[in-house]
């Protein structure tokens, strides 16, 4: 790894000192009233305030989908059935939770609300916006040596975008939810619910968080570009930059599209202009192509941001630079270039004949990138030393759920298999593999990575290990029996079925209790080091990154005390021992033989 | 050893599939368990190593980490080159295996399915419709038992009335999305009939499942669908709900509004409130619509041609007090002979008691195509009905 | 990002200077030029992300017109091509006026930057009063609605109202960007009057100046889409 000199000299002349009115102190440290620090964190401009204030609202969204996949799992346990020699009428759990009996028409109509309820909430308002706007925002300045984000006002901007999409999703909920699916087919979405304007608002909502996605993006692009400090190349960045970077290019050009995707969508739903009307001649295919032209790529934007707290993950825990850098980093970027060229493989079954097989084969070539980046994380742990904290076990979870997520792709990607896949829970399990699986698993190994930095406090390894295996039991169990359903021929967005699958859906149900037993595990484990959490060294974790080595935990307002000096590479684990740590933690390997000296 | 194999290739496959009963579907499942296996192999190659790497070099106090080169170019290529390689035939039997899907073979039988929110009916080439309905999970939902004969190419012609279905035959590996205003199609062989249990005196019918998100009612719209002997296809073919015989135009008239095309659902015809207008002495009413004109409907021609364009083109009018976006086009569904049918249904005393007598003497003609321009605001002049049966193809596929 | 001290405002007072003159670039900046170049990249890139926001319209409007010719051809022929030209001319004028007000920006010329901003604006309210009382009020009463607001008695195919729903979400959006670049020529003028912008500092107007542009494009590009290929 390229060692970056002295960055100091650089730097000369460029910034005024330290003000010395109080910017030396943590950035968490609360104002002199609470009304002043209520005021200060609504209006800061602060990098890592808005970074923690996405966190908490991300979180708490991922909360309320959580509880609507529970309610969907409840009802798929046993679902409204009418024997029909006995009449019997058995399940109808949603039926009973909400009060309308035995109304089957009503409680599929429940169900229904519940299910698009909770994809919508995960996709736009959780797993979109998830690590970039929280970890990312948070992280990505303190890694390239900056003192903020090259917008600082336009990142507050886009937090408060993001809250007003969210109240606008909530409101629509409030008024009674949308029935449409998240991915908003037409006609079916301009014709439901005639005469409500909850559609009209959850489409708005997606809209609007879409502006503060692009805004991140843009943030995130300009400053990877223009504020990495002085002497730090673009092959001396952290690989978490690298994806997050990645990301945020694919944020700033196809979130637009998505946005007059729906804003044609909410003049189709309130003019009735006809583009996507097949009564006025319109064309309802169009909208499925609009809408994956965004949403495919954008499954790579929930993707890379994962990929990239992995990099960090398996580096730091392991104690190895991650094994062929150049190549995971281009093969971000290849991810994020081919991410846009394979939509159509979301529409196997409405397109022509030479469409699905052009769609088909990028789809394949994406999986190339893919599998440079799988197979260098595994053989970054060669000869390493590999400790299984928390985050590393949730490293390893990500290789493992992910490469399954992924893998399940390829049965999609062929044609003739996809025919008879697509819209079964096959899908449902690859998607959750991938997005749970894959984003969420990795965000929630680097929030505890990145805990102590962020909030000073320690958590309690034990319990969080006790969680990580409630998780990682209850994932499996809740959604690879969705698997073996799909394939035997279960529709997804049923709120009912046919006895047949009785016995997968039980063990999914069941699954998804263990699950959400180890994410309330986690929840308490984090409530409980916040308020009772040993003080965090600088580095606990020995990482060679900025944030740990010239930063404080928590870090002070104006992130460092001295410019960043920085004379190593970021994972130079073989010749550098970690700063800020205490002497005699880490120990360095043998010096390289005399033949090898001058690698 | 072999043995070995076999038994296990015969669990992943009860495992993942359910039986299987078309020619298609045989192949689709060798491409499945191709992928399968390469996704084992993978799996287990990846998590292997790295299950071996973190028991090997797991951390231990007091031992440094051993220094180890940080790239290696050839090894890199081979785990791109790799997949690569792997995944050339996949997609080309994929493709393949698609393109059979797609195209179904000269002298299929041809067999329309119309879906709408939440049923399928299938109507056969003869016109007839299937006589047996069975409950499918909720007791008010009949589902259509649809006939085809084994051993012998079927093609489903589909077109869909209001929102995107998809019709799934999961033990026939395939599905095709119907989509209003455009027909799409599907075909299939069916291997072995569907075998008949004495003891429950049931046949162990195939599902037919909706897989396109359609609303309230999406997980109950279904078929069963029911293989039999090739000989004994065209005397049950025979045997199925058809139109009466030799029947009056008002009686066809009849059979179309409550069997075939479900206008029964929205128009009573007896003035009882419903989703739509109802029928009962429409024919010599004046109907008043949203915008506040009227029309009387006390000649033939104008009711006609009022008649024609509510079923063509349900946008251009709406009766005061119902709602704009209801009731979707039935151009391509409903030909014109059925519409004069229906119209005659109209007509008759059964529906208009006050009117009836009065008209009842003079059927109309169906009018020129594009002649009666000015009569009734004229949109479906120029448009559809030259057509005849194919509908509007705003697709272009 | 502009902050100024105010010994630097009581300076300003004394010296007759105005504050661009004693402008700072925000603290995470090394200096001037590097905050200069990071916010014009961010605008560039913006400004992309609206080019290809008008590309989904453009595509909307490009598979329509393959699908229902007919009915594309009619409907533009119904449009009053002298509107759009003028509309057309005004637009390119002010892209001049724009690209002037940048200039005297970065010569410190206060008096003709507020004069071309003033110039600008008027041509962006002259485009909107154009569009909405020569073409939307007379089309908004004849019944040239998008799709079920249609009620145009005259016309040659079935499939107008999505002609109009195009050419209605079209130049709507494209109008709300010509309001929303009025507002910021609004606020220019206002700091331009306080002396915000010199040499020194001209970042402001340089990005609104470029937004606009794209803005104009468009228009160049819907104009032809438009009203001229019948
Ligand atoms: C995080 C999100 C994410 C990610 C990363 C992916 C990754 C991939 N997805 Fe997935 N996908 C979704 C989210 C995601 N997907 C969602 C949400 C849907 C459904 C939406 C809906 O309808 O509601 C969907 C649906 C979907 C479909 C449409 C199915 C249908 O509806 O009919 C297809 C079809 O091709 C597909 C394919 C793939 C492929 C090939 C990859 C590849 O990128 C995977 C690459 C990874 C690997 C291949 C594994 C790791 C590599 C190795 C272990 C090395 C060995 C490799 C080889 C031998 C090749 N996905
Ligand atoms: C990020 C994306 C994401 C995530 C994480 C999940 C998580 C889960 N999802 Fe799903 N899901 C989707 C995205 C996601 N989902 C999408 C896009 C759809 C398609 C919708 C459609 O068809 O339109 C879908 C559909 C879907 C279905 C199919 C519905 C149908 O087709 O009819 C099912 C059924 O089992 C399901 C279940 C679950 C379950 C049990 C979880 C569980 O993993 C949830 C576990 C979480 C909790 C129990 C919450 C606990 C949280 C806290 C306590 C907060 C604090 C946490 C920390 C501090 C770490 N989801
Ligand atoms: Cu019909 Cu789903
Ligand atoms: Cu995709």
């Amino acid at each position: 790894m390229a060692t970056i000199g002295n960055i100091k000299g650089g730097l000369a002349g460029g910034h005024g000192g330290v003000h010395g009115d109080g910017h030396d102190v943590s950035y968490l440290h609360p104002k002199e009233t609470i009304l002043a620090t209520i005021w200060d964190w609504a209006s800061t401009i602060d990098h890592k305030k808005i970074g923690v204030m996405y966190l908490v609202a991300v979180l708490f969204m991922f909360f309320l989908g959580g509880i609507a996949a529970l309610v969907v799992r409840l009802e798929l346990l046993h679902p409204t059935h009418v024997d029909t020699v006995n009449h019997v009428i058995s399940g109808n759990m949603l039926g009973h939770l909400f009060g309308v009996g035995d109304d089957l028409n009503k409680s599929n109509d429940y169900y229904n609300r519940a299910m698009t309820l909770h994809g919508i909430i995960m996709v736009f308002l959780v797993i979109v916006p998830g690590v970039p706007a929280s970890l990312g925002n948070f992280l990505l300045p303190l890694m390239i040596g900056a003192k903020d984000v090259a917008f600082p006002r336009l990142n507050l901007a886009s937090w408060y975008i993001y809250l007003t999409g969210s109240i606008f999703a909530v409101l629509a909920m409030i008024l009674g939810g949308v029935d449409t699916g998240w991915v908003f087919y037409v006609p079916y979405s301009t014709t439901t619910d005639d005469g409500y304007l909850r559609v009209v608002w959850m489409v708005t909502a997606a809209f609007v968080v879409g502006f503060s996605s692009i805004f991140t993006g843009l943030n995130f692009v300009v400053t990877t570009h223009k504020l990495r400090a002085p002497g730090m190349g673009w092959f001396d960045m952290p690989l978490f930059v690298w994806g997050i970077y990645g990301a945020a290019i694919i944020q700033v050009l196809a979130t637009p599209v998505i946005g007059i995707t729906l804003l044609l969508l909410i003049f189709e739903r309130l003019f009735h202009i006809g583009i996507f009307d097949p009564r006025m001649g319109g064309d309802p295919v169009l909208f499925q192509h609009f809408f994956w032209f965004y949403s495919h790529p954008v499954v790579y934007v929930m993707i890379l941001p994962g990929m990239a707290i992995i990099n960090e993950l398996i580096a730091v825990y392991s104690r190895k630079t991650i094994f062929g850098y150049r190549a995971v980093a281009f093969s971000t970027l290849s991810i994020a270039g081919i991410s846009f060229i394979v939509w159509g493989h979301h529409l196997f079954t409405s397109e022509g004949e030479v469409a699905a097989a052009v769609f088909s084969a990028l789809t394949f070539l994406v999986a190339i990138p893919t599998a440079v980046k799988v197979f260098n994380w595994m053989t970054t742990l060669y000869k390493g030393s590999i400790d299984l904290k928390t985050p590393m076990l949730y490293a390893l979870a990500f290789l493992f759920l992910f490469s399954i997520g992924g893998l399940t792709g390829l049965f999609l990607g062929a044609l003739s298999v996809d025919l008879h896949l697509h819209g079964t829970y096959f899908i449902v399990a690859h998607f959750h593999y991938v997005m749970m699986g894959g984003t969420i698993i990795a965000f929630i190994g680097g929030i505890h990575h990145w805990w102590p930095k962020m909030f000073g406090k320690m958590y309690s390894e034990f319990w969080a290990r006790i969680a990580w295996a409630f998780v990682f039991v209850g994932f499996n169990l809740t959604f690879f029996p969705q698997f073996i359903m799909g394939s035997l021929g279960m529709p997804r967005r049923y709120a009912t079925y046919v006895p047949d699958y009785q016995i997968y859906h039980t063990l999914s149900t069941v699954g998804s209790w263990v699950l959400a037993i180890g994410m309330f595990l986690h929840l308490f484990v984090f409530i409980h080091s916040l308020v009772l959490g040993k003080k965090a060294p600088p580095n606990p974790c020995g990482g060679l990154t900025l944030e740990w080595t010239d930063a404080a935990s928590p870090p002070i307002e104006h992130n460092f005390h001295r410019e960043p000096v920085v004379t190593h590479g970021p994972y130079d684990y073989d010749d550098v021992l970690p700063p800020q740590t205490e002497p005699g933690e880490f120990i360095l390997p043998a010096p390289a033989p005399a033949s090898r000296a001058g690698h | 050893m072999t043995s070995v194999v076999t038994i296990g290739q015969q669990f992943l496959r009860d495992m993942w599939f359910s039986r299987s009963n078309s020619t298609q579907a045989a192949e689709t499942d060798f491409l499945f368990f191709f992928v399968l296996w390469v996704n084992i192999l993978s799996f287990l190659f990846l998590m292997g190593t790295t299950t071996y790497f973190v028991i090997k070099y797991r951390s231990r106090p007091g031992v440094p980490t051993q220094r180890s080169v940080s790239h290696n170019t050839p090894l890199e290529l081979a785990w791109s080159i790799i997949p690569l390689i792997v995944m050339v035939p996949i997609f080309f039997w994929g493709f393949a295996g698609f393109l059979k899907k797609q195209a179904a073979p000269a002298g299929s039988e041809e067999i329309r399915v119309n879906a709408e929110k939440w049923k399928w009916t299938p109507v056969y080439s003869n016109g007839g419709q299937p006589k047996e309905y069975q409950k499918f999970i909720h007791e008010d939902n009949d589902v259509p038992v649809i006939f085809v004969p084994a051993g012998r190419p079927v093609k489903l012609i589909m077109t869909s009335k209001d929102v995107i279905h998809s019709l799934f035959i999961p033990d026939f590996r395939t599905k095709i999305d119907v989509t209003p205003n455009r027909y799409t199609s599907m075909w299939f062989q069916a291997i072995d009939p569907t075998p008949y249990d004495p003891d429950t005196k049931t046949y162990k019918d195939h599902y037919v499942f909706c897989a396109e998100y359609c609303g309230d009612n999406h997980s109950q719209m279904a078929a069963l669908l029911r293989v039999v002997p090739a000989d004994q296809y065209e005397a049950l073919k025979a045997d199925l709900l058809l139109p009466p015989e030799g029947a009056k135009p008002e009686e066809l008239g009849e059979f179309w509004w409550s069997k075939r095309f479900g206008c029964k659902q929205c128009h009573t015809i007896d003035g009882k409130a419903s989703t739509g207008p109802t029928w009962f002495n429409l024919w010599g009413s004046t109907v008043e619509f949203d915008d506040g004109t009227t029309l009387d409907l006390k000649d033939a021609e104008t009711f006609f041609n009022y008649v024609r364009e509510s079923v063509y083109e349900p946008q251009a009018k709406t009766v005061k007090g119902f709602p704009k976006t209801t009731m979707n086009s039935f151009q391509g569904l409903l030909d014109e002979k059925q519409l004069s049918q229906i119209i005659a249904f109209m007509r008759s005393p059964k529906v208009s008691p006050a009117t009836a007598p009065a008209g009842g003497g003079d059927q109309p003609k169906p009018p020129e195509a594009g002649a009666p321009k000015g009569g009734s605001g004229g949109v479906g002049g120029a448009g559809g009905e030259a057509k005849g049966e194919t509908p509007a193809k705003p697709g272009g596929k | 990002m502009a902050t100024i001290d105010a010994h630097d405002a009581i300076a300003a007072e004394l010296t007759g200077a105005t504050p661009a003159d004693f402008y700072k670039p925000a603290p995470h900046f090394f200096d001037r030029d590097h905050e200069f170049d990071t916010v014009k990249f961010g605008i560039w890139l913006f400004l992309g992300t609206e080019i290809l926001l008008f590309s989904g319209m453009f595509c909307a409007y490009g598979v329509m017109r393959m699908i229902h010719p007919e009915a594309f051809v009619h409907g533009s022929s119904l449009l009053e091509i002298h509107w759009g030209l003028i509309n057309t001319i005004v637009l390119l004028v002010s892209s001049y006026t724009v690209a002037a007000g940048v200039r005297h920006a970065q010569t410190g010329n206060r008096k003709w930057l507020l004069i071309n901003i003033a110039i600008t604006f008027l041509c962006g309210l002259v485009f909107i009063l154009v569009k909405f009382i020569f073409e939307y009020w007379p089309k908004y009463q004849l019944g040239k609605l998008p799709g079920m607001y249609y009620s145009y008695p005259y016309y040659s195919s079935e499939y107008e109202p999505i002609w109009w729903g195009i050419y209605w979400g079209a130049t709507g959006i494209h109008a709300s960007h010509v309001l929303v670049g009025m507002g910021l020529f609004t606020w220019l003028f206002v700091r331009a009057r306080r002396g915000d912008f010199g040499p020194r500092h001209y970042n402001a107007v340089e990005g609104v100046g470029l937004y606009w542009h794209i803005v104009d494009i468009v228009w160049i590009f819907l104009f032809p889409l438009l009203y001229l290929i019948h």
